[in-house]
Formats: structure tokens, sequence, C-alpha cells
């Protein structure tokens, strides 16, 4: 599937802002079940500067500074995905979710299951929680596959908490949305990292985009999508499997990924610090588009700085 | 002479081979101690009190609503070290330093210690200390420009390291410090033998700095980052600053701007070459570390991926002292270097391991437990033997092992020392310092001991004995001085031309600092002159004025107290009557309560809480001043006051330090920007005074008596009664008088003397360029009320309204003035102390 995506992020203020600092993670990442085509970021105002880079996890980091006063600052990505995978996948055979961990955590393991284990361990915003255990436990039955394991998680952290926006906010920690069982997306991928690392697994975290449908028989709303969030999980010499907890579903065509890292806080698509302004009003507009199969344009060559083009308007 | 002598014989005696056997390289140090007789160790002791309180070294932060500050604890007895001793110690630190330079490179680039399995990953990632967003840096010319090693000696002799720094070593200035006091006491130590000096280490550690910056080979300018006087060790801050002629700054002192570090200042931004780092890493940039941080600088972690500004130590750092590191050192060593590592730890294990942990865990009930348990992060405040051991901690190592280490308890050697109680046994931890100039490491020959606090009649080594050294815990410090036992003569150091130090411009900080520091010393003396007066006029007969006299004087100057410190309603409310026949409550409240804001004991406060943050930029004599202030206030505070005149009488010191700090701070300080704020914070404070006193005591007519009393006690509080008689010769009248209060050239206590010094200060402000003074809101503030007071009539000014009875001019004036002059302020703060605007995050949406 070809997608074009538009993600818009808006900051207006009540007083001038003389300054800010921002990174953002809106390009999304090439790996092997995704492309991506082309990638423009566009600042208004105009940046003083820019500077894109890879961070540890393989994202593309764009850096920026405005020095001019503003009372608005936009910010929009536009990007356009391949994604490698369709349909609905099925569930892949795996081995026991036991002989999973014992193989990450051996000494002699290869550099790819080695570096896994990174995401076995505790991150800033997902932290060892004794309350994950009796989720763990429930769904890590002796013996069970890892994915079929992974799976019941993903369908129980669906059933069993409230999709609830405004429930819970960015510092809400993990307890809280564990003891509210409410949250939003971000919060679902950090309790399935939870409950995954509590039992050695490693496990990471996916900010992305998913494809919506409008309901039957309805067009389209421009900027109905929204940015989206998800975990994947570690299987040694298979690689990562993506679950989506807000959906319980596997990870399939239409989850579309930016970046991945240990918890939100590795990932979040922007971030900035700004001086004066007093506080901000934030609006969000995301449209992810399906594209015909076949290519509109070429791909353009790979550049060091990730195929990036600055437009400012 | 043997109670000199280690007390346990098992563990090592840094002074004693045998009891009453002193050390070769101790002996002549202690010979010279024993010929002073038994009253020596006394006498050393109250030297050193004395010389700590002249010093104003403190380990203590500064505290709102507190003057109170712990002096720097120190014990005059050295440690001494042997030169041989010493070299073997240079080889195994350069080594440990080179070897952590490449773990350094390592960990932020390719990861061969992970992916090759000769440490563990979990070591690295499980426990926060890694800065994910410092990895990807060019790691070819990552160094560690510091590094400092923390060391016991074992029973043989030996020395190992406890801990290392890396991320932000500190002692520096204190190692200095503690110099500085051991010359002092010991003005004949050159007959000890050579004592290897410290200066070419500070000098050379200067240079090394200079040489870490990118971009500018010459004049690199480097700034000290500090978390600002809140934190514990601000005054070695600033001490370093002033010894090594470092620009002192805070996080906000700070901006990032295209990716460069600057120092915002007067003269607007200044980029930054070095940055001596004296900030924890997490807390440097709120952008990519730390978001709740207030000490950094946003955008910090992208200035060092930019290279512009070298870092001192780089971002990153803090990870290569993870205790947990130390069971691999060994390994690690002839992974890197192909070496043996000369420099040991105490054997440790690692708890994350399953075999250690339940080596650790299966002896955990002997009796002693010979273990002491560690975490991760080394914590200075930790005794050497680490947590005290019990349930709950056991609890934590069951859930999280892989936090902790285990290590066999240490038993530091012990050293004589002085403290109180004459001469004691102390245990000892010597912390060494590094340099690495990107070429060259240069170990100091010398260093910072720590001691514990003194034995006292008990035997070391007792079982839960955990050798705390830290200043809260009783510990002290000691001067290290590397000696020979060989007898040669002294040679002389060539004397070097000192490095030029850059002009730097002044932070807006700094100047905003000294601008208050002005004005605070100035109202703290407004206030005393009209107590003082107001009190002496409710003494009968004293001045020879009637009671009439008297009462309506005294009314008037508890009027303008109340309108000067802004403590509303006091002697101005509608019950002002009543507060006049009684003011004994309110006078009290107005002068020692500090939570009162305008109050004498508030401004004092803010007095001295504005020098210590700037102590770098005080002379030390200008800092005893204020010191002695401080511990004035502090006393006087403490004492009951029912009696005014006892008040009074207390005062006097007060005043005094407050005219040696007007005296100082003129007759000393550089004519520098900094002064000229610091002045014209005083004169705008002054001239402040003077417009209000006016109108308060003047502004409404009184019968004549009454009135010749009060411009006698006008003149009197202002220092001009004697030479008003002299130079006028005529009786007071109210037209001369404001004449020579307001308009008098050559009366510095009168307002047209201060607004000329303002505007004379005004013309040196830095404005951009083209611009002229009277275009400046500054220049045109002072301008106008220069104008008004230079103009003003003094006959047309004396003049009554006979139907409101009042002095109308006199009072448009004074107002006029008083509206003016906090408009000068705020044009200073708005053009000049902009420096950190409130920030806040950016986040998105949650979905």
């Amino acid at each position: 599937m070809r997608y074009q995506i538009r993600h818009t992020t808006r900051y207006l203020y009540p007083e001038t802002v003389s300054l800010c600092h921002n990174r953002v993670q809106l390009q999304p990442v090439e790996r092997a079940d995704q492309r991506c085509l082309r990638f423009d970021l566009t600042l208004q105002p105009e940046p003083n500067l820019v500077r894109s880079y890879k961070d540890f996890f393989g994202n593309w980091i764009h850096y920026f500074e405005i020095h001019k006063p503003h009372r608005k600052l936009e910010i929009t990505a536009l990007s356009e995905v391949m994604r490698m995978i369709d349909g609905t996948p099925t569930l892949a055979p795996s081995p026991p979710w036991e002989t999973v961990h014992a193989t990450i955590h051996r000494a002699d393991s290869n550099v790819e299951t080695r570096r896994s284990l990174l995401f076995s361990m505790p991150s800033p915003l997902v932290a060892s929680e004794p309350a994950l255990h009796p989720l763990a436990d429930q769904v890590f039955t002796p013996g069970r596959p890892l994915l079929a394991a992974v799976m019941d998680l993903t369908q129980l952290i669906h059933d069993s908490f409230a999709y609830a926006p405004g429930a819970t906010s960015i510092s809400t920690p993990l307890g809280q949305v564990l003891q509210q069982k409410a949250g939003v997306c971000q919060d679902f991928a950090h309790v399935a990292i939870g409950v995954l690392r509590s039992k050695g697994l490693a496990a990471r975290y996916v900010s992305g985009y998913l494809e919506t449908q409008p309901p039957p028989g309805q067009p389209k709303l421009q900027g109905s999508d929204a940015s989206h969030a998800w975990f994947e999980t570690f299987l040694p010499g298979s690689g990562w499997f993506g679950f989506d907890p807000t959906n319980a579903v596997q990870v399939a065509g239409r989850h579309i990924v930016l970046a991945v890292g240990r918890d939100y806080a590795d990932v979040p698509p922007v971030k900035g610090v700004v001086t004066g302004g007093r506080e901000h009003r934030l609006s969000v507009a995301v449209d992810v588009v399906p594209l015909a199969e076949e290519l509109t344009m070429t791909p353009p060559a790979f550049s060091p700085d990730g195929g990036a083009t600055f437009l400012t308007s | 002479m043997t109670v000199f002598s280690a007390q346990v014989p098992s563990g090592y005696d840094e002074a004693f081979a045998a009891p009453g056997e002193p050390r070769g390289h101790w002996r002549s140090f202690l010979d010279h101690l024993y010929s002073g007789g038994p009253e020596r160790p006394g006498r050393l002791w109250d030297q050193t009190l004395h010389l700590l309180r002249e010093s104003g070294a403190v380990y203590s932060g500064a505290t709102a609503g507190s003057t109170q500050r712990r002096p720097w604890a120190f014990d005059p007895i050295p440690m001494i070290l042997h030169h041989a001793e010493w070299q073997r110690l240079e080889v195994g630190l350069m080594q440990r330093h080179h070897l952590f330079t490449l773990l350094l490179r390592d960990l932020y680039g390719i990861q061969r210690v992970i992916s090759e399995g000769i440490i563990p990953s979990e070591l690295v990632f499980g426990h926060g200390d890694f800065l994910f967003p410092l990895w990807g840096r060019p790691t070819r010319k990552l160094t560690l420009p510091l590094y400092a090693a923390d060391l016991v000696r074992l029973a043989d002799g030996r020395f190992q390291v406890v801990s290392d720094r890396t991320q932000a070593p500190s002692g520096h200035g204190y190692a200095l410090q503690n110099r500085r006091l051991t010359h002092r006491l010991f003005p004949d130590r050159a007959t000890f033998g050579p004592i290897q000096p410290l200066q070419p280490f500070y000098r050379s550690m200067r240079t090394g700095l200079m040489r870490l910056a990118p971009h500018a080979a010459q004049n690199a300018h480097i700034v000290l980052m500090t978390p600002g006087p809140a934190n514990e060790t601000h005054y070695e801050h600033t001490f370093l600053a002033h010894a090594m002629g470092l620009t002192l700054a805070q996080g906000n002192d700070m901006t990032v701007r295209g990716g460069r570090l600057c120092l915002r200042t007067l003269h607007g931004l200044l980029p930054v070459d070095v940055i001596l780092r004296r900030v924890d890493e997490a807390w440097c940039d709120p952008l990519e570390l730390n978001e709740d941080s207030l000490l950094g600088v946003v955008g910090m972690v992208q200035a060092a991926r930019e290279g512009y500004t070298a870092m001192a130590n780089p971002l990153g750092s803090g990870i290569l002292e993870n205790l947990g590191l130390h069971p691999f050192l060994p390994a690690l060593c002839r992974f890197f270097l192909g070496e043996n590592l000369l420099l040991e730890n105490p054997k440790t294990l690692w708890l994350g391991a399953e075999t250690s942990r339940n080596q650790v865990m299966e002896s955990w009930h002997h009796d002693p437990f010979p273990w002491s348990i560690l975490p991760l992060q080394p914590d200075l405040a930790l005794p050497v033997n680490g947590l005290s051991v019990d349930e709950s901690l056991r609890r934590q190592i069951l859930e999280n092992p892989s936090r902790f280490i285990a290590r066999p308890r240490i038993h530091p050697s012990m050293i004589p020392g002085v403290d109180a109680q004459g001469m004691c046994q102390r245990h000892l931890l010597y912390r060494a310092f590094l340099h690495h100039d990107g070429n060259t490491s240069y170990v100091m020959p010398g260093g910072l001991a720590r001691v514990s606090p003194p034995e006292k009649g008990r035997h070391a080594g007792m079982p839960d004995h955990g050798y705390p050294f830290s200043p809260r815990q009783g510990g002290s410090t000691k001067d290290v001085w590397v000696m020979d036992d060989r007898d040669h003569p002294e040679v002389a150091t060539p004397v070097q031309s000192q490095d030029s130090i850059p002009p730097v411009g002044l932070p807006s900080r700094v100047a905003e600092n000294l601008f208050w520091i002005g004005r605070y010393a100035e109202r703290s003396e407004g206030i005393i002159r009209l107590f003082r007066e107001a009190t002496t006029l409710m003494e009968e007969d004293e001045i020879g004025l009637s009671r009439e006299q008297r009462r309506h004087c005294r009314h008037r100057l508890l009027s303008t107290l109340t309108h000067f410190t802004g403590t509303y309603p006091g002697f101005a409310g509608e019950d002002a009557r009543l507060q006049w026949a009684n003011p004994d409550q309110e006078l009290r409240s107005v002068m020692l309560d500090a939570n009162r804001t305008g109050s004498l004991a508030f401004s004092l406060q803010a007095l001295i809480n504005g020098g210590f943050s700037l102590r770098d930029r005080l002379s030390s004599d200008t800092w005893l001043i204020l010191d002695n202030i401080s511990t004035h206030l502090g006393r006087w505070q403490r004492q009951r006051m029912d009696d005014m005149n006892h008040l009074l009488w207390d005062l006097g010191p007060l005043l005094q330090g407050l005219m040696a700090f007007a005296g100082l701070t003129w007759e000393n300080m550089h004519r520098d920007l900094g002064w000229m704020f610091l002045d014209l914070g005083r004169r705008l404070e002054r001239a402040m005074f003077l417009a209000q006193l006016m109108e308060t005591c003047l502004g409404k007519g009184d019968s004549q008596t009454n009135e010749i009393a009060m411009l006698e006690r006008l003149l009197a509080l202002n220092d001009g009664l004697e030479s008003f008689r002299f130079h006028f010769q005529t009786r007071l009248e109210v037209e001369s008088v404001l004449a020579k209060l307001l308009q008098d050239d050559t009366d510095p206590r009168s307002l047209v003397f201060q607004l000329t010094l303002m505007e004379r200060h005004a013309h040196q402000a830095p404005r951009s360029p083209g611009q002229t003074l009277y275009r400046t809101p500054l220049g045109r503030t002072v301008f106008e009320s220069l104008a008004a007071i230079r103009l003003a009539d003094a006959p047309a000014l004396a003049q009554t309204n006979p139907a409101s009875g009042q002095r109308e001019n006199l009072l448009q004036l004074t107002q006029r003035i008083r509206n003016l002059l906090p408009m000068f302020s705020e044009t200073a703060s708005d053009n000049y102390f902009r420096h950190a605007d409130a920030t806040h995050h950016l986040f998105t949406a949650r979905t």
C-alpha cells in the first residue's frame, strides 16, 4: 500500500514567543516492511537553523530554532510511504515464550538479539510496576507460544481498558493507568510493553499513523486521521512483530511507522521549549490518503539527510 | 609520641611505620608540630578557625530566609604523600583516564564492548545513565578533559580506587582553598622539605581548557557553569572562577542560538568556547534531557552535537561512574589497551550477575556481614561502606538486583588530625585530580584529602562503621602535600606570564544582582538612619528639643520610614496616631522581621544573598564585611529585644558594616560595568530616600519652632548639620536646607549629586550603535529628573499654600522624581536585565 500523509501541528500563543527550540520526529523510518518515498517538512515562521540526524534507534530527528518573534508556529510534514505488507496477517507460529526469554538472555546470542535486550529493560515511562504482574500471568501461561500470548495480551488490554481521551496526560504514570483502566493509545502501548518486560521479554514503542475508513456511505473528512501508537515484540531469528492494543489487531499494511523507541519519551512527534508566549493552544490535523499502487513519481535517491527537503513559506 | 600512632595494627597508618616511628616523609613536619609544645594543636585549631572565617569558605547553599552557612570543614594537618608513591599513582590514574576515554568513545559510538560481550548491556542501558540523545556524535575527538578518582589505602599500603569522577569532577576549588590555608598556617613549611606547588597544575588546566576550544585558538571564552547559589558547592564554583579567571554563569545566563552556546551579556550574546560544567548532565537541557530542569540551557545537547563549544566534561560521561563497571575494568583494560589495570578497584561484584548475587545473598545472615552494598550510581553522601544492611535493603536487592554492587568492607588508612579537642585520628579518602588537554594528561601533585569524623577512644573497624566522609556527617578535609624525603634545595619556579584573560561581557544576571546589591545596601542604610533618628527623639532632653518638637519630628520620621520601606499601613495608615504613641512593636517588626518585605532584616538578607551569589566578583575583604553583617544580623535576630535602646546600640556595628561596604566598593572595585550597575542601584535608592524624606517631612508646613527642629534633624540624618552651620552660618530656614539637600552639587548626600552620578553611569551603559544617550529610556529618565531638580527654585519650593498648608511646589517636584526614578529602574531592567523569560514545553496531541 502506498500512502500520502500530511501531518500539520499548529501552536497559537496569546503572547509573543521570542525564541523556540524544537525537535520533531515526523519523518517515517525506512525498514524492511516500509519505504519512505518522499518527505517534506514545512515550517512557519522560517527557522534560523535546521539540523537532521538519525538517533540511536535509527529514527530521523529534525532539530530547528526560530529566533524571530512570533505568535503562531506551524509544522507541516508531508510524506509518501510504501508499506510492503498487505491485508490481515495471520499469526506466525512461534516458540513458547519461555524459550524466547532464554534465547534473548543467553550470553552468546547474535548481535541483533543482544541488541533487543535493551528493550527488555525499564525505560523512563515504563518502569517496573507490580500491578503489571497479574496481567502478565494471565496471558503468559506456561508453554504458550510467544506471539499467541502477545495477541492475547493485545486483546486483553483492548477489552479491559476504556479508550478515553483526556483520561490521562503525558505525565500520568503507568501505575495510575493500570488502576483507572482507561487511557489512550500511548497508554495502551505502554501497558503492553510493561507486561512484556515484566516477563523479561523485549518490547518497543512505535509511533505512527493508522489509515482510518469513514463510516459506510460517508465521505472521509479532512484531517480526521490522527497520529497513533502501538508496540512491537521481538522474536529471535524472525525480528519484530507489531500489535495494536487500541484496535485489538496485529499490525498490518494500514499502520504506517514513524519512529520506534523504548517508550513515548524516545519518539514524541513534536517536542519543543518556547520562550515567552505564556501558554499555547494546539491543533493537529492528520490526513492519511491511500494512493494508487503505481508510482506517480520516482522516489528520490537516498541522501544523507534522508531525502528531506525543507520548505518554508 | 605514642598518642599519634595508629590504634589498630591491621590498618595502614599514613604517618607512622610503627608506634613512635614516623615515616620518612612525615618526620620533619611532625618534628615541627611537636616542637611547638603541648599548646600547639590548640593554637593551630584556633588559627584555622580564624582563617576559615576570614576566607569566607563555606560548604552550603543559600537558602531563602536564612543567612546561616556551614563553614568549610578543614583539618590543618596535611596528608603527606611520598613523591615516589605519588608517581606510581600518577601512572595508574593516567591509565584509568585513558581507558575511560576509550570506553566513552565506544559507548557513544559503535559499542563494541556490548556487541563483543565485554560488558553486559544492562549495565549501560538499564539504569538511566546512558544519555541516548548524546549517541552518534563524532566520537574520535571525544575526550575527558577532567578526571578525578577517590582512593583508599589498604593495610599493605596500596591504593585502590573506590569511585571515579568523570561527569563533573569537583573539588579543584576546595583543594586550592586548602593549599592557601596551609600556606598561611605553616609559613615556615619550606623547612619540612620541598612541597610540590599546585599553581602549575591550575595554570596548565586553564591552558588545557583553552586548547579544547574547537574554533578559537587564542582567548577562548571559558564559562564555569554552576547550578547557582542554592547548590552547596557554590562557594567552590565562585572560588575557582575567581582563581582561574573564568566567567561564572548559571544555565539561564546562557542560550543556544544557531546550535551555538552563548552567554547573555550586557553587550549581547557572546559565544562560549568552553564550558567547565558543574551541573549534572541530566539537568543540562530541558529540551532533550530532564524536562523539569531549571538549571540547564535549552538546546545544550544540540550545541554538543554541533561541536562549537567544548564541554569539560562532555555530556554523557556520567555513565563511566557506574560502579557496576568495576568488575569489568580489568577486562576492558586488556580489551582497549592490551595492558593490565595498574590502579585497581576493591574486588567488586555486580549483583545483576546471578552467581555474584547468590554469593552475596548466601552470606546475608553472617555476622559480621562481609560485604558492603552500594547502588550503581555513586552517592557522595554515602559512607565508603555503603548502605546500611537491613531487611529493606535485602528486599530491594531481590527486587532489583542489577541496581547494586557488593564489595568487601573497606578499612581506610589512619591519619593524624586536629580538631577542637586537640590531636585526633581520622580515616582517609584521597581524591586525586587529572586534566587532559587533548594530547597530554597532567595529574595534580596534591589533591583533596577527605577524612572521617575523629576516632575518639574507639577502635577503628568496628562492625557497623561505614566510614562517612561527607562534611554533613562530621567529615573534614585536608590539604595534600607531595613531598620528597630527600634533601634537595628548593627550585624556584620560573615566573610565567599569566594567560591573557579575554575581555568578557558582563552577564546580565550579574549586572542585575549588582544593581540590587547597591539598592539593598543603600536601603538598609537609609532604614537604619531613619530608625536611629526617630529613636533618639524618644529620649528626653538628649538633643535640647522640647517635647512638642520631638513629637513632631518623630511622627514625620516614622511616617517616612513606612513610606520608604513600603511596610504599609505602619505609621502612615489610619491609626497612625496610635502607632506614633506606641511605636515599639511596629518598629521591631520593621527592623527585625525578615519575613516582612521591606524590613531591614529583609533588605540585609537580600544584600547578603546577592553578595553570596556573586562571590567571584567581590574581593575577599568585601565579602568579609558582608559576612560580618550577616553574623551581626543573625545575632541581632536571635536576641529578644524589649528595649528600643538595646536595638539602637546593636545597630551600630550594622551601620558601620554597611558604610565599610560602601567605602570598599567605592575605593577598591574596578570601575567596570559591574561597578557601574552597583553604584547606579545605590544612587537610585538614595535619591528615592531623599525625595521621600523631603516630601513627608516638609511637604506640610508646621509651626516655626517645629520646622526648625525638623530641619535640624533632616540635616543630622544626612550628616550635614555641621557642614551646614559652617557653610551657611545662618539660622535654619526651609529654603536653604532644601537648597542644600536637593541642589548642592558639593554635598555627596544631596539629590542632585545622586542624579549627576546616575547620568554619568547612564552614559557608560551599553547601547546600540548610533543611539545617543538621550534617545535611550535610561538616559531620558535620568536627564528629566536632573533637569527638574536643577531648575527648581528653592524659595518657591519653600512656600506653603495658605489654604492647604502644603508646600505644593515641593510636593509636585518630589512626586515627579518619585515617579520618574522607578521608571529608571524599570527601563534598566527592560534594557539590560532581560535574561530569562519564562519558558514552557510544547507537546503533541494524545490520541
